[in-house]
């Protein structure tokens, strides 16, 4: 018996080596488990986060089939912002892609593109608005962020109505001259994608 | 009314435990506080606790924007820039918005070859009233161009860059946009960079930004650096507590070579076996093996530049015979040993040791240890103790000097 004392540590030690693995189980509770976002992930997604964490697989293969796994824990806990504000931004940027490129097919005779935001929250709504203008200049597009100058009163005018008929005739407001308006709204409170429309020589189209 | 002695007793108990409950509740009243307050407080401290660990993929992310720049300006000539905003990711203060600032500022006064060279505009980014016969506008001076020429002339003034810096799920997303001072507002460039949290920051120096995947490879190799097995030499002394009333045994000095690897890529976790040797001519000699493991306690990980504290718990067996051994022999008075006595043979002990220790080491070169040392199978009466910790008595001190290879 003596003779296994020395192996204890590293008994203690495989242990301790549990500590990585995210299932939950002995080592790690659901609620802790549950923070991480786990996937499978290309070797080139895990060597850039881990550079050198990786063993190369030799010339003749691995003696094991091996899955690359990767687990990340969001920027935000759960809980840790409004909800649908955060549901919102995490799928911002596929969400702003979409939104462009089904923009991009209704107004093909643009020569510029403006994008605006309507949200509860003005931040949220900037950032979405940055976004599409980021997006949209990406594509090569010219892109141009000066607000249209519309007169409050008729603001609140159009936000009394429904937004079926808000956008249309707010469309007509809007300078055209070869712009495409691009407009990203959370229309619904309990809604977390967002609807577009684009209004392209004062007519107005809905997008999503 | 009469009460019975339960009864009394009850109400004494009843009596006392109100008292008790009174006095551990009158502290409480003067630490009240409005639920809401507390959790403010709570949510304040959480965004303290994201923004610290934002902070550095954030400035990693100005890093790879300004070395984008750097390779592909968007200006042919040197370029006055204003900051019209930098936003951090919703939910955090400004306090991360001045330090990215102060980083970007960093970055773009070190690097020139950006051709955007930041300048200082208080009636670009303030606000400002412009009445025309269509009605009065109420913005910030770069986003009325016309207005703002009129009001603060500046020339070289042209151009302003915003940024906004969001977190989508576990990817921190830094959009930049340059926007040119002119009618329209048109964006002039437009940049995305996108990292990961399970991606390590790569803290590029400012003077000297390097690509994502330069940085990453000298990060690499600078891991790859780390061996991931060291071949320590160690020159070991073990002193021995004295017993009570006898005398002092006789210290003993070892020579060990070992193995030792690390479990972990941060090297928190580590392991190793060796192999000893001990010889005092007429007086003993010995073999040793034995396995540790290892536990960094100076940090998260193992530093390059620092000297590193380990905690080494680990068991070793000796096998010795000597003149010296003979305070390790469970029973000296057993008939075998009686036996071996008579019969001229050296007495042979062979022993199981547990030890617990802090190891200092230096640049993967040089270790330094002290150590305790139970010995289970030590008799009482030959071998004294420096401490007991519960049922183990550390009955060695030992001093260790090590050379890694």
């Amino acid at each position: 018996m003596i003779i296994l004392v020395p192996f204890i540590p590293f008994l203690f030690l495989f242990l301790m080596g549990r500590t990585s693995d995210p299932s939950p189980g002995f080592l790690m509770s659901k609620r802790e488990s549950g923070r991480y976002e786990c996937g499978p992930a290309s070797r080139e997604a895990l060597d850039r986060d881990r550079p050198g964490a990786l063993r190369e697989v030799g010339p003749r293969g691995s003696y094991m089939e091996i899955e690359d796994f990767r687990c990340r824990t969001p920027v935000f806990a759960a809980g840790e912002r409004d909800a649908r504000i955060d549901a919102q931004l995490d799928g911002l940027t596929p969400q702003v892609a979409q939104i462009v490129t089904a923009a991009e097919g209704l107004a093909p005779g643009a020569t510029r593109w403006a994008a605006l935001t309507q949200h509860d929250d003005h931040a949220v709504a900037q950032k979405i608005r940055f976004a599409l203008e980021v997006e949209l200049r990406s594509r090569e597009k010219r892109v141009e962020s000066e607000l249209p100058e519309i007169p409050a009163a008729s603001l609140v005018a159009l936000s009394q109505l429904p937004p079926q008929q808000g956008y249309k005739d707010l469309c007509t407001r809007l300078p055209a001259e070869g712009k495409a308006w691009l407009v990203a709204l959370s229309v619904d409170r309990k809604e977390t994608l967002l609807h577009a429309g684009v209004c392209f020589e004062n007519a107005w189209t809905w997008l999503l | 009314m009469k009460l019975s002695t339960s009864s009394r007793v009850a109400r004494a108990a009843a009596l006392v435990s109100h008292v008790v409950l009174s006095m551990a509740w009158l502290p409480s009243v003067g630490q009240a506080q409005d639920p809401t307050e507390t959790q403010e407080a709570g949510a304040e401290r959480l965004r303290a606790q994201v923004a610290s660990q934002v902070q550095l993929v954030a400035a990693s992310l100005l890093d790879e924007l300004v070395f984008q720049w750097n390779e592909a300006p968007p200006f042919e000539a040197n370029t006055p820039v204003v900051l019209g905003g930098l936003s951090v990711p919703y939910g955090l203060g400004t306090g991360l918005e001045a330090l990215l600032e102060n980083h970007l500022y960093e970055l773009l006064l070190r690097q020139p070859r950006a051709h955007l060279k930041p300048v200082h505009c208080p009636a670009c980014t303030g606000m400002v009233v412009q009445s025309k016969p269509e009605g009065t506008v109420l913005a910030r001076g770069f986003e009325l161009p016309g207005a703002l020429a009129r009001i603060a002339p500046n020339p070289n003034v042209k151009h302003v860059l915003f940024l906004d810096f969001e977190a989508e799920g576990s990817n921190l997303v830094l959009r930049a946009k340059l926007t040119a001072l002119e009618e329209g507002l048109p964006i002039v460039a437009a940049k995305t960079v996108t990292t990961s949290t399970a991606a390590p920051a790569l803290l590029r120096d400012p003077r000297n930004l390097k690509s994502a995947s330069e940085a990453r490879r000298e990060y690499t190799d600078l891991l790859r650096g780390r061996d991931r097995f060291f071949f320590p030499v160690r020159a070991t002394a073990r002193i021995y507590a004295s017993p009570k009333d006898g005398a002092a045994p006789s210290p003993f000095v070892w020579f060990d070579v070992g193995a030792e690897t690390f479990f972990t890529q941060e090297q928190q976790w580590g392991g190793g076996v060796s192999l000893g040797l001990t010889s005092l001519r007429g007086l003993h000699e010995g073999w040793s093996v034995g396995a540790h493991a290892v536990r960094l306690v100076s940090g998260a990980t193992r530093s390059l530049t620092r000297p590193d504290v380990y905690l080494v718990a680990g068991g070793s067996i000796l096998d010795m015979k000597g003149q010296n051994v003979r305070p390790f022999l469970r029973d000296p008075t057993s008939a075998a040993e009686l036996k071996n006595q008579l019969d001229g043979k050296e007495p042979r002990a062979t022993v199981a040791t547990w030890r617990v220790g802090m190891e200092l080491r230096i640049k993967n070169r040089f270790s330094a240890m002290l150590f305790g040392e139970a010995v289970p199978t030590a008799n009482n009466k030959a071998l004294g103790s420096y401490v007991s910790l519960g049922p183990m008595s550390i009955r060695c001190v030992g001093l260790e000097a090590g050379l890694w290879f």
